[in-house]
């Protein structure tokens, strides 16, 4: 199994966030998920994404999935 | 509700030390003393043959419950274990299939025994002419694979909600 920081889906919440001018806090609490859950997916900690909470930031940022996860070659590529 | 099952496996530990402590101890007077138990049989039983099988199952009776005492110990502790972890909501785990995988081979072990002892007994049984009661059982010879594939969807049981808790 591979660790947990190893794979090459870098999350882009962060960026998105300053953005828009949102905090976490904030947009834990317009999608109804946990900071704790919500700080584990922007630091690339989580293993997996379910749908739901894709569309759910994607409608409060006013975004696409694209621009929420990219793709990055190597781990060095990632940030 | 497993709290009780717990009270429940640790006095069944302490009776099978209590059982394992007594059958030493009958172990240890037929080794000590022989003769006088000897002597003994030798007045149920005419033949110094018969008199000496049943003495012969009687003692390797007792050393063979001490294994099977350890083996049981095994299993009564490791399924207290598995009960406190899943009070703690981690019934799911690495070490919950371990457990499993060792009360597997403990009950293999205990089959092994019974095996053994059911040897002694059918030989006892006619060299003496006395029913030495045993008979062979499939039960405990099937639990043993169905634990290890318990143990091993255990284990997939433990990825999956390891994979769950990375899942935002």
């Amino acid at each position: 199994m591979p660790a947990e920081d190893t794979h090459a889906i870098a999350v882009r919440l962060d960026e998105l966030l300053q953005d828009r001018g949102m905090t976490l806090t904030e947009l834990s609490g317009r999608i109804g998920l946990t900071l704790a859950n919500l700080s584990i997916l922007k630091t690339g900690k989580a293993k997996a994404i379910r749908f739901s909470t894709l569309e759910a930031i994607c409608r409060e940022l006013d975004c696409q999935p694209g621009d929420l996860l990219t793709y990055a070659k190597s781990k060095g590529d990632q940030r | 509700m497993l709290s009780a099952l717990i009270a429940v496996f640790r006095i069944a530990n302490w009776l099978n030390w209590i059982m394992a402590a007594l059958f030493a101890f009958l172990g240890l007077l037929l080794l000590i003393d022989p003769s006088h138990f000897r002597d003994m049989f030798m007045e149920a039983f005419t033949d110094r043959a018969e008199s000496d099988a049943v003495f012969q199952w009687l003692l390797w009776s007792c050393l063979m419950g001490l294994p099977v005492a350890a083996a049981v110990h095994v299993i009564l502790t490791r399924l207290v274990a598995m009960i406190r972890d899943t009070q703690a909501g981690a019934a799911f785990s690495e070490s919950n299939a371990k457990r499993l995988t060792t009360i597997a081979w403990a009950l293999l072990a205990i089959n092994m025994v019974d095996l053994a002892y059911g040897q002694l007994s059918v030989w006892a049984s006619a060299v003496s002419g006395e029913y030495f009661g045993w008979a062979p059982s499939l039960t405990g010879w099937f639990t043993v694979p169905l634990l290890l594939v318990l143990a091993r969807l255990f284990r997939e049981g433990a990825a999956m909600r390891e994979d769950l808790e990375g899942t935002v």
